[in-house]
């Protein structure tokens, strides 16, 4: 295999009170190919963003090392300063330099560029993001997602070894967002860029992303592509994180053995001769079907997404079968 | 959470240069408390006893009234003109509603200079008073005198109401409209909506500008003893310089640190308050139109705080320094002072723009490299505290230390041949430290709060792109921060060239500022040329007000609480 992008090995980060460690993320470790796509998935306070900032140097490191294109940045004893480190940022906030017009945050990185081979490398990016006339623009002067394509054009213009994106469509509202994670996706493809992002939005990571991480208190519980996350999560923190769903003892659903299983919404197929009978809490009408809610007769409550057509309302009994691709096990 | 053992290296990997260095400043602000508690305990039995028996009592007497009746005095003149012109409509009012800043550009020697000859029993005003009930001595008929508590009382709050003003009308100005407008619609009174909601609304912003004017009244040396009040303030200069008894001031200091204390913690805990308040969304009150008679006496008390507290002193400085110039040109003297106040508030602006800088750079250092912040957050705050401290206590403070380090300077030059004399003492250093300590607040926070508004995101965006911390401050936060930094400048300066008591007590020999000019020139009751040098500091004042004003933010300085 060829040298990682990016190689985190038994990473700890934390900070000092009075004195003492608290650690916020302990022995992390993860490894990009070189144009791979890596994304953090997971709920505010996990330690995600510490992860990102770390990488980028605005973090001490307390143990473990960096490695980018297998030039050792951070171990112990050790620490290149962040404007050492060609690695590009782009932020939830976009970070623009309000006092700069567009050419120039794009040419912010770009000093050591003579002045002309400056000009032609921000026409390219301002090109490459969409962006062409923009360049006399101020940032104010632009919408969310221009000034996040400006953002995109700015970190990449010095060509980073990686660019790390923290929450970068947080801020934009749903339609945009989808539609600029897949032209990021695209551009970053193109440009060949390895990249990694943490978000807590599991759309956003599926979009954007060849593999996910989900942390869960300062640990990545599982590293995987995002299919595999929805369909085979490790463990319960996991799937309750990834997707809806229900976590219920195998008994409830009248499956052998013992332990958890994790049924999926789209899994229960109601079905008058099915074997495991329920009551309909509630339900809801949602566009392309219903959302509704059913307490077996164990109590368990149970997520369910039926298709269009009569629904039945509340209190009234049903019955359900699982769906082909049954339940997961959890451990 | 578990807790890891550090090794040395990840425990003192702090920006430490800076931060040591803005730590280093911060411990020199505190400097002069320790040193007048030390001086203080230091005091013999007897002078205990003498400043306890003769000076401390009364003193203490007479400045509680003093705050007291100031506090109400700018409490009411404040809150009130703050409501009439953000809830009503009437002739005058846009005007109006900055005009009441002006006495803030009047200091209070200034003030209590002017109206005591404008009310002398001789003066303008008993005499035309006397004219019109057909009296001709001042024997037969003449006005209360303003040498009195009542009389200081006034003039101090007479000019120091703005700060009130200025805080509870940014308060109404953004944040009550849909508080007073429900009030109205649940069917309270013009009277009810001001007595149950606006002023109960309004106390934590009455709370913070009221304690700004008692630090004020208390830090005051000219007017009350101008006015012959024995002050705390008043007691500590004469005990030092004309008893020469440096332990007995320190004592009197202290005892006036309590009452400092007091007030800056009722600040503090007012401004907490008021943030939490300020969470609410902003829109500026909608005012109701006055009508008649009503509105014609709403203009005429809102422009009585104006015309007393400055068209009054002003149009009489203005007069004065007229005729005085018109008889004898401008004397050698003041153009002397004008140039010793210049070149000295010039250069402790620098040096209190750079402290400020250094206090706050090296707390967004620590954000920046995400260690530290929690040090140097305290250390910008320490740093900040000088604001509260009156100059007087600040300067006997300052005396002792600055002693010893001339002392240990002069040993040094005498070992090598060569007489320093007083180096800190001599040469205006003493003063620019003293200025620097005390206005450091302003820069400091004035910068810090200018930080603010760049999220930390900013740098490291920079960061990234290759930019050292050193370029990020060229290339970021300079071209950011340049408003920031020329307001707070500009505050500095002003209240530098206004200083009185500190000045009075560490300025070089025969060294006279504006303030120490006009003040020898009142304490000796000649009345001549103090004019001139009393109209120079109002005018050079209003720049800080107009600039003020035309920010409508309404804070009067910005404290990193």
């Amino acid at each position: 295999m060829s040298t990682p992008a990016l190689e985190l090995t038994a990473l700890h980060l934390g900070y000092v009170v009075r004195g003492e460690l608290r650690t916020v993320v302990r022995d992390l470790s993860l490894a990009l190919a070189p144009g791979e796509i890596g994304c953090l998935l997971g709920a505010s306070g996990c330690g995600k963003s510490t992860v990102l900032r770390a990488v980028a140097g605005f973090e001490p490191v307390r143990g473990g090392t960096i490695r980018v294109q297998g030039e050792c940045l951070v171990s112990p004893g050790k620490s290149i300063p962040p404007e050492r480190r060609r690695i590009g940022l782009m932020f939830q906030d976009y970070a623009l330099f309000p006092h700069l017009d567009v050419s120039a945050n794009v040419a912010f990185g770009l000093r050591d560029l003579a002045k002309e081979q400056r000009r032609q490398r921000v026409a390219r990016m301002l090109e490459l993001v969409g962006l062409p006339t923009s360049g006399s623009a101020y940032p104010h002067e632009l919408s969310g997602g221009q000034q996040q394509r400006i953002a995109l054009a700015r970190a990449l213009a010095p060509s980073p070894r990686l660019l790390l994106l923290d929450e970068p469509f947080s801020n934009l509202d749903a339609g945009t967002r989808e539609h600029l994670a897949g032209e990021v996706r695209a551009l970053l493809r193109e440009t060949g860029t390895t990249a990694l992002m943490v978000t807590h939005d599991q759309g956003e990571a599926f979009a954007m992303a060849d593999s996910v991480g989900v942390m869960v208190d300062g640990r990545i519980r599982q590293w995987d592509r995002a299919e595999v996350l929805y369909r085979r999560p490790a463990d319960r923190a996991v799937a309750a994180f990834v997707g809806r769903g229900s976590v219920l003892p195998a008994a409830a659903l009248k499956l052998d053995g013992d332990g958890f299983v994790l049924l999926r919404p789209e899994q229960v197929v109601v079905d008058p001769s099915g074997p495991i009978p329920a009551t309909v809490v509630m339900s809801r009408f949602v566009g392309p079907g219903h959302v509704c809610r059913l307490r077996l007769d164990g109590g368990e409550l149970v997520d369910a997404d039926l298709p269009a057509g009569p629904v039945p309302g509340p209190d009234a009994r049903i019955a359900f079968r699982l769906a082909d691709a049954g339940p997961v096990r959890l451990p | 959470m578990a807790a890891h053992a550090l090794t040395l290296r990840q425990r003192v990997r702090l920006p430490l240069p800076w931060l040591s260095l803005a730590a280093l400043l911060a411990a020199v602000v505190i400097l002069p408390v320790i040193v007048l508690a030390a001086t203080a305990a230091q005091g013999s039995e007897g002078l205990w006893s003498h400043v306890g028996r003769h000076v401390l009592p009364q003193a203490s007497l007479n400045t509680l009234w003093l705050l007291l009746g100031v506090g109400i005095v700018v409490g009411v003149i404040g809150t009130g003109c703050a409501w009439l012109v953000s809830a009503y409509e009437f002739p005058g009012r846009r005007w109006l509603s900055w005009a009441l800043l002006l006495p803030l550009a009047v200091p209070t020697y200034v003030v209590a200079y002017a109206y005591l000859d404008l009310l002398h029993p001789l003066g303008p005003v008993q005499s035309l008073v006397r004219d019109l009930l057909g009296y001709d001595s001042p024997r037969q008929f003449r006005l209360p005198d303003i040498r009195s508590l009542a009389g200081c009382i006034g003039l101090l709050g007479l000019v120091l109401y703005p700060y009130v003003y200025a805080t509870v009308r940014a308060m109404f100005a953004t944040q009550a409209a849909s508080v007073l407008e429900s009030a109205r619609s649940l069917g309270a009174g013009p009277v009810a909506v001001f007595t149950r909601v606006a002023l109960p609304l309004a106390r934590p912003a009455i709370a913070v500008g009221m304690s700004l004017a008692l630090l004020e009244t208390l830090n005051d040396i000219g007017a009350s003893q101008f006015l012959g009040i024995q002050t705390l303030t008043v007691s500590v200069y004469t005990t030092w310089v004309t008893r020469s008894d440096l332990a007995g001031a320190a004592q009197i200091a202290l005892s006036m640190l309590v009452l400092v204390v007091l007030l800056v913690v009722l600040e503090r805990y007012s401004r907490r308050r008021q943030r939490y308040a300020s969470s609410a969304r902003s829109r500026p009150l909608p005012p109701a139109r006055l009508r008649g008679g009503k509105a014609w006496l709403a203009t005429a008390l809102v422009s009585l705080p104006v015309l007393l507290g400055f068209v009054a002193p002003f149009a009489f400085l203005a007069w004065e320094s007229w005729k005085r110039m018109g008889a004898h040109g401008i004397p050698a003297a003041v153009l002397d002072a004008t140039w010793n106040t210049f070149t000295i508030a010039v250069i402790a602006t620098g040096v209190t723009v750079a402290a400020g800088l250094l206090l706050a750079w090296s707390l967004r250092l620590a954000q920046y490299r995400g260690t530290g912040e929690r040090f140097a957050a305290v250390t910008l705050r320490v740093g900040s505290l000088g604001y509260a401290l009156p100059g007087t206590v600040l300067a006997i403070g300052l005396l002792t230390p600055m002693a010893w380090f001339d002392a240990g300077v002069a040993r040094v030059a005498g070992a090598i041949g060569l007489d320093s004399g007083m180096v800190l003492m001599a040469s205006g250093g003493a003063l620019v430290l003293a200025y620097t300590l005390r206005f450091l607040a302003i820069t400091a926070g004035g910068i810090d709060a200018g930080f603010g508004r760049v999220p930390v995101s900013m740098d490291h965006a920079a960061g990234s792109l290759g930019h050292t911390p050193g370029a990020i401050l060229r290339r970021v936060h300079w071209p950011l921060l340049r408003p920031a930094l020329a307001g707070g400048a500009l505050l500095v300066f002003v209240d530098t060239m206004k200083e009185l008591p500190a000045t009075l007590l560490l300025r070089p020999m025969n060294f006279e500022t504006l303030a120490t000019w006009l003040y020898a020139d009142a304490a000796r009751g000649a009345y001549e040329d103090g004019a001139m040098a009393a109209l120079l500091i109002v005018l050079v004042g209003l720049l800080p007000v107009i600039l003020l004003a035309r920010t409508r933010r309404g804070a009067v300085v910005e404290v990193p609480a």
